[in-house]
């Protein structure tokens, strides 16, 4: 787990890398392990999807690097560097704090309860700016209603004035994606944003980021379970489990030639319109506690090739003449490869 | 809105006109005033004659149909007690019950909501269980009790206020305590857990993400949210002053109110002028719970008056 994985040319300085980065939260039943050494770098402009199923510490990975992690929980190891700079630490929190909501904002899973249900859309808007970018209240309101506008929500000047239980999920969603694009940041988090929508209402937000990407050159880390959001949106996969990354890759590469067991089990869980088999294939078993977490492979007691090896934790390595990275002692191509990929790719454009 | 007014008008009516009549068959059912006004040696005709220029010879229908009459004109009878019109008397002790609730109140608001907040931000630090420890105290001491334990130590041991009485500042002090801490300690608990519950929502771990800081965040956003809860408490703790607690504290220190004089009008079975010391009361909760839903609203937006 030394060095970081750099997933694709290490050429240009990535904006956002994470270094064997640990959380750990001081439970009453004891530490938690939450993040058990996660390194992996974004380059500018890149979209990299965190993937995993609940518990596997994709949203503690964003929320560390956006600062966010409280007590019980702390930052144990590791680090986080923006633009090579570190942003722990006491002058890297100083740094954070000057980042945070600027240069880096976050977009988070429920929409419903984001927003201060006591104040005004505009009043939001207002709050943001006013604070970054030292707007005055006239130039926030206008340039608010601009934001809106360019989110896709209609009517922005009426909108201003609306209260969020006034608007729809999706709305609620766009109104948060105004928010975090507010201060033209250069690295937006999307921890699970369609999560809570309508699947309809999803493709058009997931739309609307690939457009904001598109013409304001974000960096996106995007946290999902939905290896279809993927497929559509992101250039590179890290995929974690219990709380370390086991894979890594291009988008394009990972579904069809995952190399770590779990990986191919994820992509085997998922339904396909062009899978006639009436049952979906399920992964036994259930990701081990993160209290006491295993000291070799997490995932060995739910694999289906372990080996005497799989007592050793195995590290992130290069897979030999390719794209990637696995943490698998045993990685080979999938029995069933090679499979038409999980979902086609801009299925929702 | 208007349609709202007039509804709460109507309500707070039927309200008032309810209160006025469990009281109206109380007093008649408790006391003669009769026995109570005239000496032991008046004889019976005399006791007929009174009764009769009081109207307590008539059915008690009639009479309530004759005390509603005059309630709408304003005209609750001659008090019994004092001799004079029972409203005029009620209208010079009020100011007194209001600025010793304004006092007790005050001071229960403006150290209570930022106690409770302060302990908020840092649960189970010092100040947490410095303040949590002070208001269980506060909680759990009866009101006289505090009254005269305040008595003793300020007014007789250390001389710093007078015992009883009024007419000036250092007169309002220890009734303004005695009735602010008890509610004070309550106000400090309930902003303290709403406040805690409002920073562990998910609006706050936004504003966080925007970069807010966490001053902002906490004035700006999560007092606001917390307060809607505190308000009610804030309601409750002013009616049942205004309904009860002054009674209590104003005997103790002998505070001309309105509480003071409905207990000399129940002791002198003054029927008409504790009539309209709790028509006025009465009227006094409509008007508070009115305020209170009016500013539930000015503060959430979601609440629908309609």
């Amino acid at each position: 787990m030394g060095s970081p994985i750099a997933m694709t040319r290490p050429d240009p300085t990535p904006i956002l890398e994470l270094r064997n980065l640990e959380v750990c939260f001081d439970t009453r039943a004891g530490i938690v392990r939450g993040l058990r050494g996660v390194s992996f770098a974004l380059e500018p402009g890149k979209t990299l999807a965190l993937v995993g199923e609940s518990g596997s510490g994709k949203s503690v990975t964003a929320s560390a690097v956006m600062g966010l992690i409280q007590l019980p929980g702390a930052i144990t190891g590791g680090d986080i560097l923006w633009k090579g700079e570190s942003l722990l630490g006491r002058a890297g929190a100083r740094r954070a704090a000057r980042l945070r909501g600027k240069q880096m904002s976050m977009v988070f899973q429920d929409p419903m309860t984001s927003l201060d249900p006591l104040m005004s859309i505009g009043a939001h808007l207002v709050e943001v700016q006013r604070r970054h970018l030292g707007l005055s209240r006239r130039a926030a309101a206008a340039r608010g209603a601009e934001l809106l506008d360019a989110v896709g929500i209609t009517d922005p000047a009426r909108r201003m004035g609306q209260h969020p239980h006034e608007l729809s999920g999706g709305m609620r969603q766009r109104v948060m994606i105004a928010l975090a694009i507010a201060c033209e940041p250069e690295l937006l988090i999307a921890d699970e944003p369609t999560t809570a929508l309508d699947v309809t209402i999803q493709a058009q937000v997931l739309d609307l980021l690939a457009d904001l990407q598109r013409d304001m050159g974000l960096s996106i880390l995007l946290i999902t379970h939905d290896l279809g959001v993927v497929a559509g949106l992101c250039e590179e996969v890290a995929v974690m489990y219990a709380g370390e990354i086991v894979e890594t890759g291009a988008a394009d590469d990972l579904f069809g030639r995952a190399r770590h067991p779990y990986t191919q089990g994820l992509v085997r869980a998922t339904p396909r319109l062009t899978d006639r088999s009436e049952r979906l294939v399920s992964i036994d078993g259930a990701p081990p506690g993160l209290l006491d977490p295993p000291s070799g492979c997490a995932f060995a007691p739910r694999c289906p090739q372990t080996t005497g090896a799989c007592a050793a934790r195995p590290p992130l390595r290069a897979a030999p003449g390719g794209h990637g990275a696995h943490a698998c002692w045993n990685a080979r191509p999938a029995a069933w490869e090679p499979a038409a990929r999980p979902v086609q790719k801009a299925s929702f454009a | 809105m208007a349609q709202f007014l007039i509804r709460r008008a109507l309500q707070g009516m039927l309200v008032i006109l309810g209160v006025t009549l469990v009281v109206f068959v109380a007093t008649r059912m408790v006391g003669d005033p009769v026995q109570m006004m005239l000496p032991l040696s008046a004889s019976a005709e005399q006791r007929a004659a009174f009764s009769q220029q009081l109207g307590l010879d008539q059915p008690l229908g009639t009479q309530f149909l004759a005390f509603v009459g005059d309630l709408l004109r304003f005209d609750f009878g001659d008090s019994l007690w004092q001799r004079r019109p029972a409203i005029e008397i009620v209208l010079t002790k009020l100011p007194r019950t209001l600025e010793l609730i304004a006092a007790g109140f005050g001071f229960a608001v403006i150290l209570g909501v930022p106690l409770g907040a302060l302990a908020a931000m840092r649960p189970d630090g010092l100040w947490d269980r410095i303040i949590v420890s002070l208001s269980l105290i506060g909680l759990s001491v009866p009101q006289f009790w505090l009254g005269l334990i305040l008595v003793m130590v300020f007014a007789v041991g250390l001389g710093l206020f007078p015992t009883s009485g009024s007419g000036s500042l250092s007169h309002l002090v220890l009734p303004a305590l005695t009735l602010g801490i008890p509610s004070m300690a309550r106000i400090m608990m309930l902003t303290r857990s709403s406040v805690i519950a409002e920073l562990n929502q998910q609006y706050v771990r936004t504003a966080r993400a925007r970069g807010l800081p966490f001053a902002h965040i906490l004035f700006g956003h999560a007092m606001r949210n917390a307060l809607v809860p505190v308000l009610t408490l804030a309601g409750w703790e002013v009616i049942s002053a205004w309904a009860g607690y002054t009674v209590v504290v104003e005997t103790v220190f002998a505070w001309p109110g309105l509480g003071m004089t409905a207990m000399g009008a129940i002791n002198h079975s003054d029927m008409f002028l504790l009539q309209a010391i709790v028509f006025v009361v009465a009227l006094g909760i409509v008007l508070v719970s009115l305020l209170l839903d009016l500013l539930y609203k000015l503060i959430d937006p979601r609440i629908d008056l309609a």
